[in-house]
């Protein structure tokens, strides 16, 4: 069952709200298709992206991939976490794998609800 | 869908690496979709990294001194010495049928083919090790999801996968040229180093000359991979390009 107090993109990222900030971070859906992270190399603080750019990369045993912002905005912190345990994200993608916060200024990607983003994956 | 598949003459690491990019990028963003199948060799040879290796190990010297060239692939993984080897290329849209979507699922597909092209040469394959990813030399490993013989690595490879499309690098030895990997990548220098052991890779890795199979062209193989390729993704005849359509 996935969390409902967020929404999802159909990158298979989730998008939490938590006061001015946005959290973000990939579902479960996400790290099954990929395996092991054996690495992350985000963006920095401060950096200024638009809803669809690269967020970073993921680096698993086999292979690399993007990730993009669901959210224009500002990189307010990455997790810090992430660094010396990329593992996190495969233990726990929906809390201590989160991967960045992003002080939102306006558009994003279309985001599902939970339920709409099961059917997603259901119907893919 | 469509598949196309050729040979290159060898080339340069820069050169082949943009080629393969400019094949991902034509699927990626929707182009064209169609599944490409290259096949090629490196001149000179070339030491690559994968997409996020730190290259502070690589000896710039020792490359010099031996007219071997550097370079970093689009794709994840570790370092290979392309030397004496079939490589190839592999883009696809993400999601055909028998290939799928999911990172390992692709890869064990493509395995799968690689398999049944090189049984259909004579060349007893399977897939699986045991080996955990250790050093910085794709060939000191051989996981779950990689080709070997009796347990010894034949096949690397390693995918870059985008929102569409995928494209998957993989090196066939066929001598033991890629062994002198160490001599580049200053083995011994750095604590903890397999490679240090000049052995380590050696007893790793099997090649095709060992197995007794040191003629076996890249046209044969890419051949029986793409007519394996074609059927498995219910992709239609393939087509046999007389050079790079990129």
């Amino acid at each position: 069952m996935r969390p409902k107090d967020r929404k999802y993109t159909s990158e298979h990222e989730w998008v939490l709200e938590d006061a001015d900030e946005i959290v973000v971070g990939i579902t479960d859906y996400a790290v099954e298709e990929l395996g092991d992270i054996v690495y992350l190399d985000l963006l920095e603080e401060g950096t200024e992206i638009s809803a669809g750019d690269s967020l970073g990369s993921i680096e698993t045993v086999k292979a690399v991939e993007e990730i993009y912002a669901p959210v224009s905005g500002t990189v307010s912190a990455v997790n810090p976490e992430l660094s010396d345990n990329p593992e996190k994200v495969n233990q726990s993608p929906y809390e201590d794998g989160w991967l960045v916060r992003i002080r939102p200024s306006g558009d994003s990607v279309d985001l599902l609800d939970a339920d709409e983003y099961d059917q997603m994956i259901q119907g893919s | 869908m469509h598949l196309y598949w050729w040979v290159d003459r060898p080339a340069s690491g820069s050169q082949n690496m943009r080629i393969d990019r400019r094949l991902f990028d034509r699927v990626e963003r929707g182009t064209e979709e169609a599944i490409f199948l290259r096949l090629y060799g490196w001149s000179p040879p070339a030491v690559s990294l994968g997409f996020h290796q730190d290259a502070s190990p690589v000896d710039e010297g020792a490359l010099a001194r031996d007219g071997v060239d550097w370079v970093r692939r689009p794709t994840g993984g570790a370092a290979v010495l392309h030397d004496d080897e079939i490589t190839y290329a592999v883009v696809a849209p993400l999601g055909l049928p028998g290939l799928g979507r999911g990172v390992l699922e692709i890869h064990d597909a493509l395995a799968a083919v690689f398999v049944a092209a090189l049984a259909e040469h004579g060349v007893g394959a399977a897939l699986g090790g045991e080996g955990r990813p250790e050093g910085f030399a794709c060939f000191g490993a051989a996981g779950g999801h990689e080709i070997t013989v009796r347990g010894r690595k034949l096949v690397g490879s390693a995918l870059r996968r985008g929102r569409r499309a995928f494209l998957q690098h993989g090196s066939l030895l066929r001598g033991r040229g890629h062994l002198r990997l160490r001599e580049y990548l200053g083995a011994g220098r750095r604590a903890a180093d397999p490679l240090a052991d000049p052995l380590w890779l050696a007893r790793r890795t099997i090649c095709l000359e060992e197995l007794g199979r040191a003629d076996l062209r890249a046209e044969d193989l890419g051949r029986s991979l793409a007519l394996l390729l074609a059927a498995r993704t219910g992709a239609g005849a393939p087509e046999f390009l007389a050079s790079s359509p990129v």
